[in-house]
This record gives C-alpha cells, structure tokens and sequence, in this order.
C-alpha cells in the first residue's frame, strides 16, 4: 500500500487549507463526535460524512445532513500518488477529526512545503510534515512534523451505499442558487426570527425563500436562476428545511465557489451540489421536514 | 436607483400608511436605536414616522423619522398607531445587508388597517422581499408631561470631539438640582450616541430628563431626533 501526497505550490496549498477549514466546519456541528471518513482512492480523496454519523443528534436539531467531497488529487496536489493492497482492494477509508488537520494546516505562514502520508507510530496515523522557509535568507529551513491518529475503516463496508458517491438520479429540478454573500446575510437574518425555511423553486427559474411565524412572515424572491427540470409532474417543487441546518451549510463554506445548485428530492431532502474550480466538488444532502 | 421594479403611481390608495424610502438603513439605523425592549409602539402622524419604546413605564425612547426623509408618505387618518415586535422590524430592514459603496435597498411600508400586518417591501439589485409582521393594539404609553416651559437645566454637548475645540456648546443652569437615574435606562440611550454629532440634555423642575441626539442623515442633508425621557427615581428614606 503506498500513500503520500507533496504540495508545493502557495495556491494549492492555500486552497487544500480552505478545503480542509470547510470539512472541518461543517463536521463541526453535523457529526457525533466531528469525526469524518477520508476515502483514498488513485486519483482522488474524498472526505464523507455518511447520512448514519448524524443519528444521534438530539431531538431539537431537525433534519439529518451528510455529505461527500470529492478532490482531484492529480489536480490539486503536486505530487500525489496512492496505491491500494491489491487490485480488488484499490481503495482506503480512514476515519479522523479533521479538526485536527485543520489546525496543522493553518499554522503559520512561509510554508515551503507539505507532505501527508500514512505512517505506523504506536498506531496508524496520518503524518504531516511542513517545511518552513527561514526566517532570514541565510537561516535554514525548519520542519515540523505532526501525527494525526487515525482508524482504518474495514474494506467491507466499502460497498455500503453511505461510502459511495451520492447521485442526483431522484431529483425533480435543480435551480442555481444566487450569489453566496447574499444568501449568507439573508439566512442569518432568517435564523433570528425563526426555526424552519421554505425554499421554493418553479420551472422558470423563480427561486423563494420564506419563513413564517406566529409574528411574522418574510419571502425573498430572485428571479431567472439557471434551472434544469428533470421531472415535468410539478411547475414547483417546494422544501422545508431547518434553518439552522441552511445556516451551519452556508457558513461552513470556507471556500468561494464557482456555483452552488440546489437539487430538489421531493419530501426527501435538498441535495447541494457545491462546485469549486475544476478540483473540488461537494455534495450536501439536508433532510426536509414534513409540515 | 433601485426604486424601478416597486415604483408605481397611486399605488398608496388602498393603504392607510404608504410609504416609500430609497434608503431602508435610514429607519433601520434610527429604529435600532430605540430597540432596549423587544415590542415598540408604532405610530405614523402627519409629521412622520414615530417609533416609541417604554420600559417598567419611566423610561421612554422615541425615534422620529420626519416625512421629508421619505419620498413618498400618503396617511388617509391623522394617527395611526399599532405596537409591533421592533427586533423582528430592524432584522426584516437589515435583510440584504449593507455592502458599503452599493446601491442602497429601497423600502416601501404598507399598512391596510386594523387587523392587517405591516408590509415591508425591499429590494435589493432586482432581488424583493416581503415581510408581513403581525400588528397588535397600541398600548397607551405614558405621557412624560416634559414641558419645554419648566427646563431650569439644559446641556448641549457635541459629541464629535476634535482635540482642540470645547465640546460643551451650551451650559445653562437656573437651580441646582440632584437627582437619581436609574444607569442600565441610560445605557439604553447609548445605541443612539454612535449615530449623533449632538446631545441636549434637559431636565425640568419634577426632575424629569430628556435627552435628545442629533442625527444627520447625510445623503439627504437633513436630520433626525431620537429622544429618552427618565423619570427621577424616588428615594425611600
């Protein structure tokens, strides 16, 4: 089995920072014990909270979230190479606080590089690396090398539809959501006055955010969104998700995506689909609540 | 301007209070300042717009928003007055946000009558919002009788201070006096000074005081009053 991944240039690393900062934010306050799953494949990494990890919410936290992120590892990193036991076993899962990593990564800056690779010390562990530049131009460089402990995931459980790529073949219409800046200020305002929000949107690319309580209703209406329809039954479809569960999505995202789409499963959930550059794509499933 | 996709003439007929603003922080920033208990009275006048909020019925903090800051304000009565939660009212004003240099959000309130909700209209770059909040009866807030006539202490006090000039503009003292206040109602009136480039200050001869803050509302060269009144608290011997 052969793992390890090498990044050197500023940008990427940079960008693998703000990715790891999102995982862990969104683990943060989706998962029983923040912990995560990184599966590694030969050309990518995907970091997963399965739908199960959130079962033990208590009860005011409606609406259950999991969520699948996939990295284009030859893309991303500048070397990377990852070599499975056999050819039947070409696939690794870990489970790990990805808090953890987050916080090697922000260190400090003058980073020359970084490498990340398994290693074996009293017990599995994802081992880090970074060199720093010197502090002068004569002062050498120094390294710094941490140790996340890790659980290997049986391969068994590789077939378990919660470790796979979540697919959008039971969605009813996909509608591009507007500019994240202004769905962030408005989900906030939201959040202060009231538990659940109704997001709506219509074949025509009308999109309506609304909440209503015993004092107050607010509707927010943008109109000609991109959208796709992939089941003609309805000229609408509508969701009910938990604000608070929008608000941790929305917030979580430490990264500027290029767009973000929302996929309606009816009375199921909402199915986020979350693009950024060419390197990253990441999947967030919230479950509705039923009126 | 943003006013394209709300503006419409004769419009204003079918509410009681129509009123439209092309900058909704004006009211949300003078609404904010009055906001130290949640419910507020919310009374339109032929003058304007008057935001009224009272705690334990001897401290008061009123926020007038006259009818030359609107560009548009069609009353059909003289006073139309209805209590409202007040935080719901300042977060459905913030809702776009405010990016600085961008077009402001434009605002329009619409209120039908009695036993309707207040509308809000925003909007923002072609995105609207809708808020209806639930109107309940006024309750009758108390009259703190501040009559002009028995001011025997007045201080006027700018409260931009450059390092070189006096900031007291006017002192002006006919009779010692003493009183007590209670601090955390002062400290209410605190979220108004932020916004103030003056402060008077008056107290009258039952001890009452009423401080009045200054406002400017720059982009339209105009300005507005937000104002406390406290009543002295009684000693027990």
């Amino acid at each position: 089995m052969k793992f390890g991944v090498k990044l050197i240039d500023i940008n990427n690393i940079e960008q693998f920072t703000e990715i790891v900062a999102t995982v862990s934010r969104l683990c943060s306050k989706g998962s029983c014990g923040k912990t995560c799953i990184i599966k590694l494949n030969k050309d990518s990494i995907c970091f997963v909270l399965p739908e199960f990890a959130s079962n033990q919410l208590l009860p005011d936290n409606p609406g259950r979230v999991s969520f699948w992120m996939k990295i284009d590892a030859l893309l991303l990193f500048d070397f990377y190479i990852f070599e499975g036991k056999s050819a039947e076993k070409s696939t690794i899962m870990i489970e790990i606080l990805p808090e953890n990593l987050y916080h090697v990564l922000k260190s400090s800056p003058n980073v020359k590089n970084i490498k990340l690779k398994l290693a074996n010390k009293q017990s599995i562990c994802l081992s880090i690396e970074i060199e720093y530049c010197g502090i002068s131009m004569k002062s050498k460089s120094r390294t710094v090398s941490h140790d996340i402990p890790v659980k290997i995931i049986s391969s068994s459980f590789l077939a378990i539809k919660d470790f796979q790529e979540p697919n959008l073949t039971n969605s009813s219409l996909s509608i591009q959501l507007p500019c994240l800046k202004t769905l962030k200020h408005m989900i906030e305002r939201m959040k202060a006055m009231g538990d659940f929000i109704n997001i709506e949107a219509t074949k025509k690319g009308d999109l309506t955010l609304k909440i209503q309580t015993d004092c107050v209703s607010v509707s927010c209406f943008f109109k000609n969104l991109p959208v796709q329809v992939q089941n003609n039954e309805c000229n609408s479809y509508s969701l009910r998700l938990s604000i608070k569960r929008m608000s941790e999505f929305i917030n979580g995202l430490h990264i500027k995506p290029d767009k973000i789409i929302c996929n309606f499963v009816k009375n199921k959930y909402a199915h986020f689909l979350v693009i950024h550059n060419e390197n990253m794509v990441l999947h967030y499933l919230i479950s509705s609540i039923l009126d | 301007m943003n006013t394209t996709l709300i503006a419409r003439s004769n419009e204003g007929d079918k509410y009681l209070l129509f009123a439209k603003l092309d900058n909704a922080k004006i009211l949300y920033n003078l609404a904010k300042s009055v906001n130290f208990k949640e419910h507020a009275v919310f009374c339109a006048l032929d003058s304007g717009l008057k935001i009224s909020c009272e705690d334990a019925k001897s401290t008061q903090g009123i926020a007038f928003v006259h009818t030359d800051l609107f560009q548009e304000y069609l009353i059909k009565e003289d006073c139309v007055c209805i209590k409202i939660n007040l935080s719901v009212l300042i977060e459905c004003l913030n809702i776009f946000g405010s990016i600085a240099n961008s077009i402001p959000t434009a605002l329009k309130i619409c209120y039908q009558g009695y036993g309707h909700p207040l509308t809000l209209l925003l909007e923002d770059n072609g995105i609207i919002t809708e808020c209806n909040i639930k109107t309940m009866e006024a309750d009758s807030l108390v009259n703190f009788e501040f009559d002009f006539d028995k001011i025997i202490n007045k201080i006027i006090i700018k409260v931009d201070i450059p390092a070189s000039s006096d900031y007291i503009e006017s002192f002006d003292c006919k009779k010692t006096q003493v009183n007590r206040y209670k601090v955390n109602f002062i400290r209410n009136s605190l979220k108004a000074l932020v916004s103030s480039t003056k402060v008077a200050i008056r107290i009258t001869d039952s001890g009452v005081m009423g401080i009045q803050f200054l406002i400017p509302i720059t982009e339209l060269s105009k300005m507005a009053f937000v104002e406390f009144y406290f009543c002295p608290d009684e000693e027990i011997e």
